[in-house]
């Protein structure tokens, strides 16, 4: 086989970004560990060592199939994966002694959901399955979410208030998660389909131009339905996500800013109307707009999260050094918090500079796929990524009101990290320009 | 080929301006999160008067520290040596106390806590503190009063905080105290093994925070703890509490009926090199510790105090020359009981010659002639190898806080000359730590194997235990060098038995030391330097150093009596100890006594006191 070599030296740029995320991976474990005056945990180290073979080996292979799939992703993810992974390890001991043993080995946990996570991307990239099936099967998709996410709100455990999780023993998985994945396919599939009635609109009312009702209909029941269900289950953070992807998505095929206007007005007005029915909803509105106003109850994490961030100032407190964990749900939705405290803004913008490189990234892969569905699902997977990255970085600084979703691919979590590696591997599936016709 | 020129219906693709569009308005929103970050972080955000950063910064000054529980120290058998009793301090934060209420606290409190109440109120209203103690370790009991008096009155007790504060107890009093030493009122182990295993003991402090309540809420009685502390390690010692009780009650015994200064026992097992008893005595209670003078509980005159071994060392002397083939045991050195070197008369102690002296014989008559003799026929080089190879002149490494290292004469330094050697053999102008003599003694006990002495044998977090496994520091001499020491050390104890069993059988001939049992011993009487490069004439340190049994021995036994006042030699008063700990020891260990190792009225495996 002739080629490989150049193959190989057409994408050195994705190895030269992994190296640098493992190394960075390496330094900062051996950070903790010596800043915490630890015994050197080799096991550590093995797993960072896994951890980097398994996505240098992943971006060799990708090389050699030369598909030309887009070199900046993969090290994106496995930089933010590496961040986790460090801050896990950090915050566990931390977390053991105040919480308990409940937290004991979230790092190692963490760390075999992250190589899951990777070997999932390698198996969206790797296995020869049909994009088409994504269309073909839209209902079915749709429908398979909706489930999981019904049968956890009827069957799941519930934590927090929050009826989220499926139960499997040694693990709980998300559907919420899924759900997300499931419903980008979805909408890429049926606004591709409709794309022209929605685009030139049927009927005006004054300078108001209307899709047709018929077509508008089933997309308003099945994102009624997905809202109605995330109310019944209390979860605002993917309430709010949804709804950001669905408008992105629908502006995206329409170009109509005034259907964003029109739905950013329905959220409001809907936002108002849950206020007084929903004692939840209230608690986060009153703890963004004045947490000192109930400083131990209420506003206490967001509180917490704004003391931390303010001890953290420009350069932190120094990996290891700060007291990340005095916020609650430090290792998952303040995650953020933990590492500008100990990073500080220096590290928490290298962060959000990861996703706008993301975001950067993911759109130019939707400009350049092949047609309109590969189109709105990148369009529609790199806004799932990066709207979730804002609204919680948003919420943890009290920019917005909090609401309780994950940090992409750097909160503590086994199905969010899953479904965010899936995503990426669907994103570098669409961007395989080279691929073979019938795959695509 | 035809050129087709179709218009689509709609494009195949969606604008890419919409798509940059969406990706500006990402971009932006991202831009406008870290702005605020920054705004945060970095800016001066005012949360009413005070700053954000400063509002932090209080929060962790709320938080005080907790002392963790300090580790247990156990003997060997489990019995509890240290630990900790939950004494608990009440503290004021005097910013939150009501003013016009304090001086009727005051009142309360010193009628609960018997203090003076000016004092109390002068605390509670000494607003330049966060964080003062009012009364530290308060007996449960105690504290359960006086928490029951508050809570009928909850308003009056803004700012005060009960603060649980193990402190150290050691239920044993001055039992073993040098070993396991003593811990400050700060909680930092100053001495002993409390000292040593500081860091490990100690475990890690916790962090809690004294809750300032926005809502003025009364809970100053349960501070909210925001980290628990970690505990430390329990730890057990090789000691054994039969042993140590033993040692500790004849060495009290004949300090105190021969009016001496002081004294040291160790006992030490001889294959591991564990220490099974230490005492020291006068000793000191470490629950008191702060009554007694600083030396009494700082220095661990076991492992620190240096003395001149005298004729103990000649032990080292006869096995070094062995081992260095300068002479076997039957070579004879002439002793003449006084000899001259280099302008000095060198002599024994009773200036009397005893002829022509084996090796054996030089330990038996403890003959500083001959010894010197051997030593000069070692030659010097060989001699303080031996020396240095024995352990003198460095720390032994034990895990005990404070040990001190010794002083061997440097051949190469000036001021050294042939008659250092001379007297050295004899054990005089050298200085070493008792522990280094009886762990040199040990070596030939363990077949020339020395070992690195040891006390903590286990440590334990929870169920996780390490234990301490036995350390070779080198093979000093061949066993068959140890083996002809240790018969020479049988007869040498034989010959000081009559100092026991003569008033009790009424022969004064040599005789077993234990009946029942060969029993290494070697005798030395130190003179004390005065520190003008004379001596001390007005007393003496008389000791005892030896193994029990000689073969398959299990103990090496050092006795120290320092200045026995009715003794000049201190060896009558040294042996008797010597002889009764290494009766009890064959009794405690249940060696079968050999039915022929008795002499004339010892009945094998009967002790002393019941012969009597």
């Amino acid at each position: 086989m002739t080629g490989w070599w150049q193959r190989l030296r057409q994408r050195p740029f994705e190895l030269e970004l992994l190296i640098s995320a493992g190394l960075l991976l390496f330094a900062g474990l051996g950070a903790v560990i010596v800043g915490r005056g630890e015994p050197v945990q080799w096991v550590d180290l093995a797993i960072a060592a896994a951890f980097i073979g398994l996505f240098l080996s992943m971006s060799l292979a990708l090389a050699l199939r030369g598909w030309g799939e887009d070199p900046i992703m993969l090290p994106l993810a496995a930089f933010l994966a590496s961040i986790s992974m460090i801050m896990t390890r950090r915050l566990e001991p931390d977390l053991a002694l105040r919480y308990g043993d409940l937290y004991g080995s979230i790092a190692l946990k963490q760390v075999i959901w992250v190589l899951l996570g990777a070997i999932v991307l390698g198996i969206v990239c790797f296995v020869p399955w049909r994009m088409r099936w994504l269309k073909h099967y839209r209902y079915s998709w749709l429908l398979l979410g909706l489930g999981l996410v019904a049968i956890a709100a009827v069957f799941g455990v519930e934590r927090n208030g929050a009826r989220l999780w499926l139960d499997f023993g040694p693990f709980q998985f998300q559907p919420v998660e899924m759900l997300k994945i499931l419903l980008v396919v979805y909408l890429a599939t049926y606004l591709d389909a409709r794309r022209d009635l929605l685009e030139r609109g049927a009927f005006r009312i004054g300078r108001l131009a209307l899709p047709p009702l018929p077509y508008l209909l089933p997309l308003g029941a099945m994102w009624g339905l997905t809202i109605a269900l995330i109310i019944i289950q209390k979860d605002l953070g993917a309430a709010l996500l949804f709804f950001v992807i669905f408008l992105a998505m629908l502006y995206l095929v329409t170009r109509r800013v005034s259907y964003m206007m029109a739905g950013l007005l329905a959220f409001a007005v809907g936002a108002a109307a849950l206020y007084p029915i929903f004692g939840h909803v209230r608690v986060r509105f009153d703890a963004w707009n004045n947490p000192w106003a109930d400083p131990i109850g209420g506003g206490y994490q967001i509180i917490q999260s704004l003391y931390a961030l303010a001890s953290g100032g420009w350069a932190g407190t120094g990996l290891g050094m700060g007291d990340p964990t005095a916020v609650p749900e430090s290792h998952t939705d303040f995650m953020f918090t933990s590492i500008a405290e100990e990073l500080g803004f220096v590290g928490a913008f290298g962060i959000l500079i990861c996703y706008g490189l993301l975001a950067l990234r993911g759109y130019q892969i939707a400009i350049q796929a092949r047609d309109g569905f590969a189109q709105l699902l990148a369009a529609g997977l790199t806004t799932a990524v990066v709207a979730q990255a804002l609204i919680i970085t948003a919420g943890t600084t009290n920019l917005i009101p909090l609401t309780g979703i994950t940090l992409p691919f750097v909160s503590y979590g086994g199905s969010a990290m899953l479904i965010n590696f899936a995503m990426i591997g669907l994103l570098l599936r669409i961007s395989a320009h080279a691929a073979p016709a019938q795959l695509s | 080929m035809a050129t087709r020129s179709v218009q689509p219906a709609r494009p195949v693709t969606i604008s890419r301006w919409r798509m940059n569009a969406v990706l500006l308005i990402a971009l932006l929103l991202l831009a406008r999160v870290a702005l605020h970050l920054g705004y945060i972080q970095t800016g001066q955000v005012k949360v009413g008067e005070r700053t954000l950063r400063d509002l932090a910064q209080a929060e962790i000054n709320q938080r005080k520290p907790i002392p963790s529980n300090r580790g247990i120290v156990h003997d060997r058998e489990g019995n509890i040596l240290a630990l900790n009793v939950d004494y608990r301090s009440l503290y004021v934060d005097p910013r939150m106390v009501n003013r016009e209420a304090a001086p009727r606290i005051a009142v309360v409190l010193s009628g609960l806590l018997g203090m003076q109440s000016s004092d109390i109120l002068n605390k509670l209203v000494d607003e330049q503190y966060h964080w003062l103690a009012i009364k530290r370790w308060i007996e449960p009991e105690l504290a359960d009063r006086v928490i029951e008096f508050m809570k009928q009155d909850p308003t009056l007790w803004n700012g005060m905080y009960f603060q649980y504060e193990p402190r150290r107890v050691y239920p044993g009093g001055a039992f073993a105290a040098h070993t396991i030493g003593a811990v400050n009122l700060e909680g930092v182990g100053i001495s002993g093994v409390e000292g040593y295993y500081d860091g490990i003991l100690r475990g890690s402090t916790g962090v809690l925070t004294a809750e300032v309540d926005a809502k003025q809420n009364p809970i100053w009685i349960a501070p909210q703890e925001i980290r628990p502390p970690s505990d430390g390690v329990d730890v057990e010692l090789t000691l054994d509490p039969y042993i140590q009780h033993l040692v500790e009650q004849e060495l009290k015994q004949a300090v105190d009926s021969h009016n001496a200064d002081g004294g040291v026992i160790i006992v030490m097992d001889v294959r591991t090199g564990a220490i099974r008893a230490i005492a020291s005595y006068p000793t000191f209670d470490p629950n008191r510790y702060n009554e007694y003078p600083p030396e009494a509980y700082n220095i661990n005159p076991a492992i620190s105090a240096l003395y001149e071994p005298g004729s103990t060392f000649k032990i080292i002397t006869v096995a070094a020359g062995m081992q260095s083939r300068a002479f076997t045991a039957d070579t004879q050195v002439n002793d003449t009981g006084v000899i001259q070197r280099y302008g000095y008369m060198l002599g024994n102690w009773n200036r009397a010659g005893n002829g022509m002296l084996t090796p054996g014989r030089v330990l038996y008559y403890s003959s500083n002639v001959g010894a010197l003799q051997l030593a000069e026929l070692t030659g010097a080089e060989a001699f303080y190898d031996a020396v240095r190879r024995f352990g003198f002149g460095q720390p032994t490494g034990i895990d005990i806080a404070g040990e001190g290292s010794g002083l061997v004469p440097n051949m190469e330094a000036e001021g050294w000359s042939p008659l250092v050697l001379n007297t050295n053999s004899y054990g005089q102008g050298i200085a070493v730590t008792p522990l280094q003599m009886v762990r040199a003694v040990a070596a030939i006990g363990n077949d020339g194997m020395l070992m690195r002495p040891y006390i903590v044998q286990k440590r334990c977090r929870g169920d996780d235990c390490v234990i301490t496994q036995p350390r070779e520091a080198g093979q000093v001499v061949e066993p068959g060098v140890a083996w002809t020491v240790r018969r020479m050390l049988v007869e040498s104890a034989n010959h000081y038995s009559p100092v026991v069993w003569g008033p009790i059988t009424g022969d004064y001939s040599d005789t077993w030391l234990v009946p029942g049992y060969e029993i290494c011993a070697k005798t030395g009487t130190s003179s004390i330097p005065d520190g003008r490069g004379g001596y001390d004439t007005s007393g003496t340190i008389g000791s005892v150093v030896g193994l029990a049994p000689a073969e398959q021995a299990r103990y090496a036994v050092l006795v120290k009596i320092d200045r026995p006042r009715d003794d000049i030699w201190g060896v009558s008063t040294a042996i008797p100890v010597y002889q009764a700990i290494a009766e009890q020891l064959m009794r405690y260990e249940r060696i079968q006594p050999n039915p022929a190792l008795a002499g004339y009225g010892q009945t094998a495996g009967l002790l002393a006191a019941a012969s009597r």
